[in-house]
This record gives structure tokens, C-alpha cells and sequence, in this order.
């Protein structure tokens, strides 16, 4: 398989002369001879002359007024093989040259601090997959522009073993690796954790990052002892525009619409009347809030066309200072109007004796949302020597969401309900708004203190939160009697919520680094540490807005009809606000990590391996609920996570690569506070935390064979195994001696999940095929109830595990007319969504196709027309439960037109 | 792990504020407050007559009034014990937390009264008795007036909520006025509720009794007026079917039940609902929104009702009597007019046949007690009731709560009104 002596040169030669010119041009384009893409930065001489050019991003260079002559070329880029051309011009020629390089063969060679790689090119991207100890896929900003996502985490789900777990309303997306829920896998930002907004769990939504400003997204499926061990799934590190070498400016903008929209209309509210902080926190102490100081106008729904999404973006890199002050400036911002129309149900045995399920709790509910996302970069770095950089990072990302959502609520079982079409509907109308934000602010640096011994450290402060000022829902109530006749509407109560949390994160981290070569061996040692203190701080305000007690006339009233928000009249049930809430806490974490590897390179194999303690610390507290119950606590432990791996060049640019890592799960922050509020309420279950939760630790093996045949055409073909002690489910559990039965994160037995994973990229002149396919095996048993109420172990998956999923795009690049289409397929396969209180009723998720087509054409010097197009299929969600249809998700297929300038 | 929300739950919150612990029940000699201390003494007494919060153990004495303005917590180790005649006035929306046990021993002649201190009370005033995670209930011969209030996560509070599997013993006690229900319990507790008075209770949502998830025990001769939702509600769970609920529900007057929560969500006189089982005989059902609901999501099989008594006054309720659709069917023993609006007037010594559902304060004339020429009288049922318990009194030769033969335990004693 040698063939880096392969040598492609294209030349389309179009000679033009005019007679009054004594010199010629030179136009061309240099690209990669494998995958087409056009390289830019690489730089083109003529020999013994001054002239010489940079080409441009997309790879074109220009050079005039070149006296006519014999000429030799030298064409050199980084990373691949300097490539040398014999010319002719002539007077008044314009020579067309396309020009393409191959890819050196280079050593297997970890990107050092001060490697070049570029991380923006696919090409950098298998450079990662293959120097790296660790099995890692890489998707690179260029593959990530040109597709027809926007957002990370729908980058994300092309990848390869990745599935996205979303929230019913699509703007919750979570990664699920290999697998393994979103509780397996860590969030990191150029390598360091990130503070979630979330209120309750350690996640960092996908969904509001958008992809542009994102150099490359790199997934970690095995861990070194110098990477935070909480990665059971694995580890997605989200690389932001970093260490400009040059001088680059691009912009972007779209436009697009849903076509949900095509035949519904949007529904807003105002937001103008929403006040930030609840009556009593805006009001001194012992204020009683009045029926006066909830607005009507953010419960006031009407209908409109709705506007088209659009997005916006540039980022600017330039060098100061003769090349030592290094300046990012990427910005990203996206404005989307979407919806979804959706139906939602429980599954539950009727009280006969067959267990047959029958559906309950039938909801039928449409939202329609805004949401705007912006994402901020911007980087500093001042190279202070050769040896010595230091670097000064932010990343700032805001998202603000509107959503109407409207309920239709129909108990089929229980009080008033005798099936399909008759009983009780309450329906819903719901306003919310919401603000979340990340910030991750770090201060970094790497010295080469001598040829061996290197260092580097950062320090990052990282906040992210929440705020969700007064989610408002008016509940009504109407009842189909069994003759078919609709009573009126009456009006139920409207609840108010105000809801904010802060997290905060400091962290200090320092890596040593010892190299020794011996001959064409070399050593590598390593070791460091990681310091961080977290902390979260939850507030949640509820109101509870009842119909009055009495009527105009003095005397008790009956519940009222419903006749709109204008007309409605209510009293403030509980004026002082919650003073108890479990949603209010407070929790904090501080870790102490310490880390020692070693690794040894040989001419055809490597290996390393090492020891990471990992000791955590984490605190809770809530204001008492009941007298004598826990307001305070913590856990404290300490894990010792070796990790070690072996990879063995089978031939050229072909290797096998053996992996052993021990992982930790830590639990929720809010998962251990044991307190869950209301102990009792009429139907449905509460929801308690548990401070005994253990964290899970995790043993993985990964296999994993990789060839790197040419350019970023790729196979990898691999299989893991790993063994999960204490995993964490949410479960049913009580009930037992009669007391209630509460919904509570509890550790199950042992869990296996088993898989194969294979990936591949693989170019036919202008075609190309790219291309994933992961199965997954997992077992897990834990308790569920029989309907006579037994408790039962049956094995099932891991919440959240797809048995098949195939990703499949067909590219085709034609450089030349500067034009590209990529059409995305993606079929994932059935997955538990959710396990059900009673064995053997489960919520699985039904298979799913869904395809994307998304293309581009450069339309001028600088300028490219883009359009993306995304679930063309209009493929549903759907969830069944033994037959019983309980969740379908309907959003239809989204446009996108856009143009991009890049300089 | 799929949660079971359904949009329509009213939270009974049991809840506490985080009191700062205070030995209320010491001596306190600088007040010049003091219970009347008749002999002998307990040796617990609770002395000082103004309790603002915090943990409370040892007995309320007989004769006196109490005030209490603060959250009080009986401890689970504690018991708090109030003797006949007391009188607790509640200032504010406090409330009442048992751990261990709370023993109100009222008697017919000095029942005790517990209330808001509010002189034109409304309901929802305080925050009832939340024994969530009490050892052991005992109310008897206790009023029970004017409580609900907001739970500090905002939601009504029931008069009385059980979830632990404890004994729950409410006899001859009087329930008025109260925000949402009066008696919860949500767990396989044995409940006791005889000859009990409900009286205008709920203000747009509250069933006066509402059993849960696996109660066993009896409900009889007790008098249910005029409340927001059901009179008498029988459920296991929508969701989960063990451990079943499973009573004996006899000889009780339930009159204008479940109109204040509107045509929506009508309330039932008696409804078996949701995977439970009960024997239904010899109640009164006058003029409920629905009268005797048995759902069709009922444990039906197992489900025995007969001889009860049906009165509407109203054209529209009677086809409600037995609500179409629904399991329930008319009985052999049943006393109803399908056809007739107003047939079968069982003679209350006060009545007005007008039904007005806005009405939450018993108008002074009503007294549900039987004229002597009433057709209820001698129709009941009066055999064997399988799996009924030895302590429960029998089953009345008479329809209703107010019934000819009071020994053994039968009939409710209370005169009309409160």
C-alpha cells in the first residue's frame, strides 16, 4: 500500500494571446488530489523569481504580469507533498492551472502544542483519528459547514455511534453515546468541562451551539489517564476557531422556514409584561402578592404567518505584533421559528387479568417556538518565543426561547373517563420564555522549557444558567358525557412559575510532559492534575391562581366558565409565594484529580498507560420540608481510574488498536438531594432524590482496527465491551408496607453493553461516500412491578440504547465549478426512549429514516450559494409501548437558502 | 422510568417550614395565661396557652383554649393528646405536622373544637392536620373548621392527610368548611370514619373523603353535605392497581354533592373508581351532582352494592342517578325513580327541595335526621357483608346515617348544623 510517491497533476491549459501584452497570468487552483477540497494557505513559487502567492481559502491564487518564459513552479502546503511543475507563458497569456497535491505519509505523531494540523479540514481530521492513544472520531468544521445541520447536535448525530436524546419539544438534545444515556458522557470546551444551564443534571444542551463556530467536534470513546474520567460513553469535546496563522474573514447569512408553517399558523403571546423576578422577590419581605400583579398579556395567544429563520455569522482571524498576537472574532447567530404537533400517552393493564395495555392519559398538544441562539468566540494569543505561548479564551453562548404550547389532556382512565372520546379534557394554554446562557472564560499557556520537557496549564472560570421568569399555564377543564354532549369550559386555576439557577465552575489544571528519544524509540512521560470547585444554586417561585372563593355578589361561587384571559378573575392562593421548594437547592462539587502516564513509541507500535484518582466532594442542602427530615449532606470518595492502551501498525497507515480504560459516573446534583416535595398527590408519582445514590464505575474494552488509505478516506472497524457497576436509573420503587410508591435515581445491578462500531470515507474522483453503522447490546435489570404490584428483574436494555443506526452520505464535490451537494441519510433503529413502571411495558422508540440534502456553489470570486434541507422525509417520532401508540412527534421538513463570503 | 403526569392533580402537600425547635410544652411562668387545670394534672400537660410553633408533645387540657401561631410538629417519638373540651384557635395559615401520634378525644358532651381565630372565617384559613408520616390518628368528637390553607409550595392542604399505613380512627367528628378535602389518605392504612358530620366543604375542588392507593376499613353513618366534589371517593390509582383499595361504604347520608367544581368534573354522591372494590349499601343519596358512580375502570367484579336510596328533586340529576356509560346498574333493593323527578322523598325533618350549588353554609333549617313516616326507614340491608370487620357496627334495618337502632355503634349522634 505504498504509494505516497503517487503523484497526481492535472493541468487544463487554456491559452489566450492578445498582441499588445508582453506578460502572462497565471490563475489556478490547488486542491487535495483525494478528496477535492481546495487548500487554501498553500503557497506558490516561481523558482528564481520573486513571484510568489498565497492561495486563498478556497485554494485559488492569482499571479500577473509575469514576463513571458520557461518557468518551474513550486507548489508547497502543510502536510503534504511539495509538488514542482515545468510552465511556458507566453505574451498576453492567462494560464489556467489545476493543480492537486497528495497528502504526505507522516509518522504516527501526537499534535504537539505548537503542531499546524488544521483542524478546519477533514483532512486534519483523520491526522487527529490517527496520531491520537485515544480512539477518537473527528468532524471537522468544513464537513460540518457544507452539511445540512446548524446546530451541534445535529453535527453530532452523523457521527458515528451518536444519538440524539431530545425532550418532547425538540429544544433539549443531549448526546447519547454508544449507548449509554447522557448521565455517561461528558461535555468539554477545547478539552475543559463546561458548566451546565441545566437545573437539575450536569449536561450541556447541544442543540443551542451552533455549529459554525466550531473548528471541529472530536467524540473520545476511550480515555488516557490525563482526561476526566466521567466519560463511560464517551467524552465530546466541542474545538472553537483557535491559533489563526493567517489572516481570514468570513461571513455568512441564511434564510429559511419550516414547513409545519406551510399549513399552520404560529402562535405568539407578548412577552412585553413578563417580570424577571416573582411578586415576593421583586417586593420587600412579607408581601402578599395580589391578583393584580400577574400579567394577562403573556397568557394572551394569537395566531400569525410564521417569520422565516434566519442565521448570521462572520469570524475574523488576523496576527498583530510581527505575528505574535494571534486575534479570533467568530460570532453565530440564529434565529428559528419551528413547532411541532405531537400526541402523547401512558400505557397501562386494565384491571383484568390478561396484563393487556390500553392507553390512558391521552394528550394531544401542539408548541410553537422561537428560538435564538448566539454563539461567541473570541481568542487571544500572544507567542511570547518560540517556547513560550500564552493564550486568553471566551466563549459565550445565549439562547433565548419563546414557546406557546397548547394541551388537549384526556384521562381515559379513572374519574369521569370510559375511553376514546368521552370524559374529562383539560386543556392547557401555556406561555414560557427562556434565557440560558454559557460562559466559559480560560487562561492558558504551554512552555517548552527544553527539547524534553514541556509544560503546559490553564485556569477557566465557567458560569451557565438559567432563567425562566414566570412560565404561565391556564388550566381548563371540559367533559364529553357519554351521550356525546360537551359541557361547558370551566376554569381551572392558572399556575405561575418563576424558575433561576446559576452554576459556577472555577478550574486550575496543569500537565507536565517528559520526552526522551532513543534511536527512533521515544518516551513519553506525563503527569498533572486538575482542581475544580463547582457550584449550582437553584430558586424556583410557584403561584397558584385559583377561580374566587366568592362571586360579584358576595356569596360562594362554583367553579366558572372559562370565557378568556380578560375576563377571568382569580384569587392569589398562596400569596406568600413556596416557601419550600424542591427545586430550590444549593449543591457544590470540588474535585481533586492527579494523573501519571506513560507511553513508549516504537517504529511500528506504541503503548501507554497510567494510574488517574479522581476524589470528589460534593455537598447539597434544601430548606426542611418536614421537621427531622435532611436538609444537608454530601458524599465523599475517591476512585483510582488505569487506564492503558496498544496500537500496532499492521502495515502502511493501517493499524490496530487496543484500548482499557476505567470510567466513574457521578450522579446528578440534584439527584441526591432525598427530598422531592409533595409526598402526596392524587395520581402520578412523586419524584424524590436520593443521597445513598453510589456513582457508577465502569470498565471498557475497545478493539478497534483503522486504515488510513489516502487524503480523508478512512476505515475503522471496531467492538466494544463494557461492564457498568451501580449504574443509575430512575425507577419506581416504594409501595412497599403500604407506603407510596415515588419515582427516585436508584443504582441497578450490574450492567454489560456490548457493541460493534465501523466507519468509513471513501472517494470516487468527484463521488465520494462517507458513512457509519453502530450496533449496540446492552443488558441492565432493575426493578419493575408486575400489575398485581410483584416486584420483578427483568433484562432489558440501558434506558436510551439503539440497537442499529447507519449513517450514509453521498458526496460529490466538483471543484473545478466550485459546487458541492452532500444527501444525508440516517436510519436509526429501535431504541428504549423510557422504561415503563410495569415489566415489560416499556416505551420503545420505532425505527426511524430520515434523509437532509444540503449543497453549495461558488457563485463569484468570494461568494457561496448554500441551501440545506433537512427531514425531508418528514419522518415522526413515535414511541410504542406493546402496540399502544404513546408519543408521536410530528415536525416536518425545514429549508434553508444562504450565502457565504469568504476572504 | 415513564412518570404518570395527569394534568389534574391538586397537590395535598404536607408541608414544614423550617421551624426553629422551641420546647413550647415547658412551664412557662411568666405567662399569665394558664390552662385550666382541673385534677389531677397530667404530667405532660401543655400549660402555656399560646404555642408559637415549633415541636409540641405531651396534652392539651380539658376546658381550655389555646392559641397557636406558628407551625407545630409532633415529633415521631411524640404524642400530642387533646382532652375533651378544648378549644384550639388557629391565628394564620398554620398547620398541624404529625410524626408520631395525635390523639383528639372529644366526647359527646365536650367536644373539642379546632379553628381558625379569624371572626368571620373563610375557607382554607389553616393548614389542618398533615400526618403524612404519622405512627397513629385518632380524632373523635372533634370539630374540624375552616382548614386548607396554602402548603409552602402553594398548594390546598387537606383537613387531615394520611400516607403511611397507619390506623386512621375519625368517629363522630365534625368537618366544616374546608378549602379541599377533608379526610386523604393515600396508603394501606385500616380506616375507621364513622358517624363523622361534612358540612359545606371544598370551595371549587375537595371530596370530603378521598381513599387512595390500598385503604381498607369502613366508612358508615356519617353525614356528607354540600362538598365541592365527591362526597365519598373510592380509588386505588390510575396507575398502579396494588395494593388495591378495598372498603366497606354503608349507611351514610351524602345530599348535594359535587356541583361547586362544575359540569366538568360533576362530583358523585359515592364513586368506585380506578382499580378499587368496595360493597356499597344503605346510603342516602339525595340530590348529588352524580349519586353512585361504580367506574367502568372500577374493580367491577368484586364490587357489591345494593339498597340504596335515591332522591333528586331536579330534572337534570336524575339521569345521573346511575350515570350512563358507567358500571353501575339499578339493584333489586335500590329505592329509585328512574322516570319521576322528586319521587322517593325520603322525609328529612328539614329540606328544601331547591338545589343551590353555590351554597357552601348549610341553610339553619336542613336536618337530614328521618321524619317517622320516612320510606328509608326499615329498607336497609342487613346481611352478611363478606370480608366487613368484627369492630365495625353493623349495617342498619334503616337507609341513611340517622338511623332507629343506635346501639352497637350505629347511627350518627350528631344534632343537625355544627
Amino acid at each position: 500500500m505504498l504509494h505516497r510517491n503517487c503523484f497526481l497533476l492535472t493541468i487544463l491549459l487554456l491559452s489566450f494571446c492578445t498582441a499588445f501584452t508582453q506578460t502572462a497570468t497565471i490563475k489556478g487552483n490547488v486542491f487535495d488530489a483525494i478528496t477535492r477540497d481546495g487548500l487554501p494557505g498553500c503557497n506558490i513559487m516561481i523558482n528564481n523569481t520573486p513571484y510568489h502567492k498565497v492561495a486563498d481559502t478556497k485554494g485559488n491564487f492569482e499571479l500577473r504580469n509575469i514576463p513571458a518564459g520557461e518557468y518551474d513552479l513550486t507548489i508547497t502546503n502543510v502536510g503534504y507533498t511539495e509538488t514542482h511543475r515545468h510552465i511556458t507563458l507566453k505574451a498576453g497569456q492567462t494560464l489556467q492551472l489545476f493543480l492537486s497535491l497528495n497528502q504526505e505519509g507522516k509518522a504516527m505523531e501526537e499534535v504537539t502544542v505548537f503542531g499546524k494540523a488544521d483542524r478546519e479540514k477533514e483532512t486534519g481530521s483523520r491526522d487527529r483519528e490517527r496520531s491520537a492513544s485515544n480512539m477518537i472520531n473527528v468532524i471537522s468544521s468544513q464537513a460540518m459547514v457544507r452539511s445540512p445541520d446548524i446546530s451541534a447536535a445535529n453535527v453530532l448525530q452523523r457521527m458515528s455511534g451518536v444519538t440524539i436524546q431530545r425532550s418532547n419539544g425538540g429544544d433539549e438534545a443531549y448526546a447519547v453515546i454508544r449507548g449509554m444515556e447522557p448521565r455517561y458522557s461528558n461535555t468539554l470546551l477545547n478539552g475543559i468541562k463546561i458548566a451546565s444551564p441545566d437545573n437539575k443534571s450536569r449536561y450541556v444542551q447541544l442543540g443551542i451551539v451552533p455549529s459554525e463556530i466550531l473548528s471541529s467536534i472530536e467524540i473520545s470513546k476511550s480515555l488516557t489517564p490525563d482526561m476526566e474520567g466521567d466519560a463511560t460513553g464517551g467524552t465530546v469535546n466541542m474545538v472553537v476557531k483557535d491559533a489563526p496563522d493567517k489572516t481570514s474573514f468570513k461571513a455568512t447569512a441564511s434564510i429559511g422556514y419550516s414547513g409545519l408553517f406551510f399549513d399552520e399558523k404560529y402562535v405568539a403571546f407578548s412577552t412585553r409584561d413578563i417580570q424577571d423576578k416573582s411578586p415576593v422577590q421583586r417586593n420587600p419581605p412579607g408581601y402578599q402578592a395580589q391578583p393584580g400583579d400577574f400579567s394577562r398579556s403573556n397568557l394572551t395567544f394569537w395566531s400569525r404567518q410564521a417569520l422565516p429563520s434566519t442565521t448570521a455569522g462572520f469570524s475574523f482571524t488576523h496576527r498583530y505584533l510581527h505575528d505574535k498576537l494571534g486575534f479570533v472574532l467568530a460570532d453565530n447567530l440564529q434565529n428559528q421559528y419551528y413547532g411541532n404537533i405531537s400526541f402523547q400517552a401512558t400505557a397501562l393493564p386494565l384491571n383484568d387479568t390478561t396484563g393487556q395495555l390500553h392507553p390512558n392519559d391521552a394528550n394531544n398538544f401542539k408548541e410553537y417556538t422561537q428560538q435564538l441562539n448566539n454563539g461567541l468566540v473570541a481568542h487571544l494569543d500572544y507567542v511570547i518565543n518560540e517556547k513560550n505561548k500564552i493564550n486568553l479564551d471566551n466563549f459565550y453562548l445565549y439562547s433565548y426561547l419563546a414557546q406557546t404550547r397548547f394541551d388537549a389532556n384526556n384521562i381515559l382512565i379513572g374519574t369521569g373517563g370510559t375511553g376514546a372520546g368521552t370524559g374529562q379534557v383539560f386543556n392547557t394554554y401555556t406561555s414560557q420564555t427562556q434565557h440560558l446562557f454559557v460562559e466559559n472564560l480560560k487562561l492558558s499557556g504551554q512552555h517548552i522549557l527544553s527539547p524534553n520537557f514541556r509544560f503546559d496549564w490553564a485556569g477557566v472560570y465557567s458560569t451557565a444558567g438559567n432563567r425562566q421568569p414566570d412560565v404561565a399555564s391556564i388550566n381548563t377543564v371540559y367533559l364529553i358525557q357519554n351521550n356525546g354532549v360537551q359541557t361547558g369550559t370551566y376554569f381551572d386555576g392558572i399556575s405561575r412559575t418563576w424558575q433561576k439557577n446559576d452554576d459556577k465552575e472555577y478550574s486550575g489544571i496543569l500537565n507536565l510532559d517528559y520526552r526522551k528519544r532513543f534511536g527512533s524509540n521515544e518516551l513519553q512521560i506525563k503527569a498533572g492534575g486538575l482542581y475544580r470547585y463547582a457550584s449550582r444554586n437553584n430558586v424556583q417561585d410557584d403561584y397558584n391562581l385559583i377561580p374566587p372563593a366568592t362571586n360579584a355578589n358576595g356569596t360562594a361561587a362554583s367553579k366558572p366558565l372559562w370565557t378568556g384571559i380578560d375576563n377571568a378573575q382569580w384569587d392569589v392562593f398562596n400569596p406568600s409565594g413556596t416557601t419550600y421548594n424542591p427545586n430550590s437547592y444549593n449543591a457544590t462539587e470540588t474535585i481533586y484529580d492527579g494523573y501519571g502516564a506513560i507511553r513508549f513509541k516504537a517504529l511500528m507500535w506504541e503503548a501507554g498507560g497510567g494510574l488517574r484518582v479522581e476524589h470528589t466532594n460534593d455537598t447539597w442542602n434544601v430548606l426542611q420540608y418536614v421537621a427531622g427530615e435532611l436538609i444537608n449532606g454530601g458524599q465523599i470518595y475517591q476512585e483510582f481510574l488505569p487506564s492503558g492502551y496498544f496500537k500496532y501498525e499492521l502495515a502502511n497507515r493501517q493499524y490496530l488498536h487496543f484500548s482499557y480504560y476505567r470510567s466513574i459516573t457521578r450522579p446528578n446534583y440534584y439527584e441526591l438531594v432525598p427530598t422531592g416535595g409533595s409526598p402526596a398527590v392524587t395520581t402520578g408519582f412523586r419524584t424524590e432524590g436520593n443521597d445513598t445514590l453510589h456513582h457508577s464505575l465502569a470498565d471498557n474494552l475497545d478493539i478497534r482496527y483503522e486504515w488510513f488509505p489516502r487524503g480523508d478516506e478512512h476505515l475503522f472497524i471496531g467492538a466494544f465491551y463494557k461492564h457498568i457497576v451501580d449504574p443509575i436509573e430512575i425507577q419506581l420503587t416504594g409501595g412497599t408496607n403500604g407506603g407510596l410508591y415515588v419515582v427516585k435515581p436508584l443504582n441497578s445491578h450490574p450492567a454489560t453493553n456490548v457493541g460493534a462500531e465501523m466507519s468509513f470515507t471513501k472517494y470516487w474522483g468527484r463521488f465520494g461516500v462517507t458513512g457509519n453503522y453502530t450496533y449496540t447490546h446492552s443488558t441492565i435489570s432493575s426493578d419493575q412491578k408486575t400489575p398485581q404490584a410483584k416486584d420483578v428483574f427483568p433484562t432489558r436494555p440501558m434506558q436510551g440504547q439503539t440497537d442499529h443506526i447507519v449513517n450514509l452520505s453521498l458526496l460529490y464535490k466538483d471543484t473545478k465549478h466550485g459546487s458541492f451537494v452532500q444527501v444525508s441519510y440516517q436510519y436509526q433503529g429501535t431504541t428504549l426512549a423510557e422504561t415503563g413502571q410495569y415489566a415489560g411495558a416499556d416505551y420503545f422508540q420505532r425505527p426511524m429514516n430520515t434523509l437532509a440534502v444540503s449543497g453549495e456553489k461558488d457563485i463569484r470570486k468570494h461568494f457561496t450559494m448554500f441551501a440545506k434541507a433537512n427531514n425531508l422525509l418528514n419522518t415522526p417520532v413515535q414511541q410504542y409501548v406493546q402496540g399502544v401508540l404513546v408519543l408521536k412527534n410530528t415536525y416536518r421538513a425545514t429549508y434553508s437558502l444562504g450565502i457565504r463570503y469568504t476572504y | 422510568m415513564k412518570i404518570n403526569t395527569i394534568k389534574k392533580t391538586t397537590g395535598f402537600h404536607v408541608v414544614s417550614l423550617f421551624v426553629s425547635a422551641g420546647l413550647l410544652f415547658a412551664a412557662c411562668s411568666k405567662s399569665s395565661n394558664s390552662a385550666n387545670t382541673g385534677t389531677p394534672l397530667p404530667v405532660n400537660a401543655i400549660r402555656s396557652t399560646s404555642l408559637t410553633g415549633g415541636n409540641v408533645k405531651g396534652t392539651m387540657l380539658t376546658d381550655s383554649t389555646y392559641t397557636v401561631s406558628g407551625d407545630i410538629t409532633v415529633l415521631p417519638t411524640d404524642t400530642l393528646t387533646i382532652q375533651p373540651g378544648t378549644t384550639i384557635k388557629v391565628s394564620g395559615n398554620h398547620k398541624f405536622t404529625i410524626q408520631g401520634i395525635i390523639a383528639s378525644l372529644g366526647t359527646q358532651a365536650k367536644p373539642i373544637t379546632i379553628t381558625t381565630q379569624d371572626a368571620n372565617p373563610q375557607p382554607g384559613e389553616w393548614g389542618g392536620f398533615q400526618c403524612d408520616s404519622a405512627k397513629s390518628v385518632t380524632f373523635l368528637w372533634t370539630k374540624l373548621l375552616w382548614a386548607g390553607g396554602a402548603d409552602a409550595s402553594g398548594g390546598t392542604t387537606q383537613t387531615i392527610a394520611v400516607s403511611v399505613p397507619i390506623p386512621v380512627d375519625i368517629e363522630d367528628c365534625w368537618f366544616v368548611g374546608g378549602q379541599d378535602n377533608q379526610i386523604g389518605v393515600y396508603s394501606t392504612s385500616t380506616v375507621k370514619i364513622l358517624r363523622n358530620s361534612f358540612y359545606g366543604n371544598g370551595t371549587t375542588d375537595g371530596d370530603c373523603i378521598d381513599f387512595h392507593s390500598g385503604v381498607t376499613g369502613v366508612v358508615a353513618y356519617n353525614v356528607l353535605w354540600g362538598s365541592a366534589g365527591s362526597a365519598i371517593k373510592v380509588f386505588t390509582s390510575s396507575t398502579i392497581q396494588n395494593p388495591q383499595t378495598n372498603v366497606e361504604v354503608y349507611n351514610n347520608t351524602c345530599v348535594e354533592s359535587g356541583f361547586r367544581r362544575g359540569a366538568a368534573e360533576p362530583g358523585r354522591g359515592v364513586l368506585i373508581d380506578a382499580f378499587s372494590q368496595a360493597r356499597v349499601y344503605n346510603n342516602l343519596l339525595a340530590n348529588n351532582y352524580w349519586s353512585l358512580d361504580i367506574t367502568p375502570t372500577s374493580d367491577f367484579a368484586h364490587t357489591v352494592y345494593n339498597n340504596n336510596y335515591f332522591y333528586v328533586t331536579v330534572d337534570s340529576l336524575r339521569q345521573f342517578m346511575y350515570p350512563a356509560g358507567e358500571k353501575g346498574t339499578v339493584q333489586s333493593g335500590d329505592i329509585i325513580n328512574l322516570t319521576t323527578t322528586g319521587a322517593n322523598d325520603p322525609k328529612f325533618v328539614g329540606y328544601s327541595t331547591t338545589v343551590n350549588p353555590n351554597n357552601r353554609i348549610i341553610p339553619s333549617n336542613y336536618d337530614f335526621h328521618l321524619q317517622s313516616n320516612s320510606p328509608a326507614l326499615g329498607k336497609g340491608y342487613t346481611g352478611t357483608v363478606t370480608g366487613l370487620p368484627s369492630w365495625a357496627p353493623a349495617l342498619s334495618s334503616d337507609i341513611g346515617a340517622y338511623v332507629s337502632d343506635t346501639t352497637g355503634g350505629k347511627g350518627n349522634r350528631h344534632a343537625a348544623g355544627y
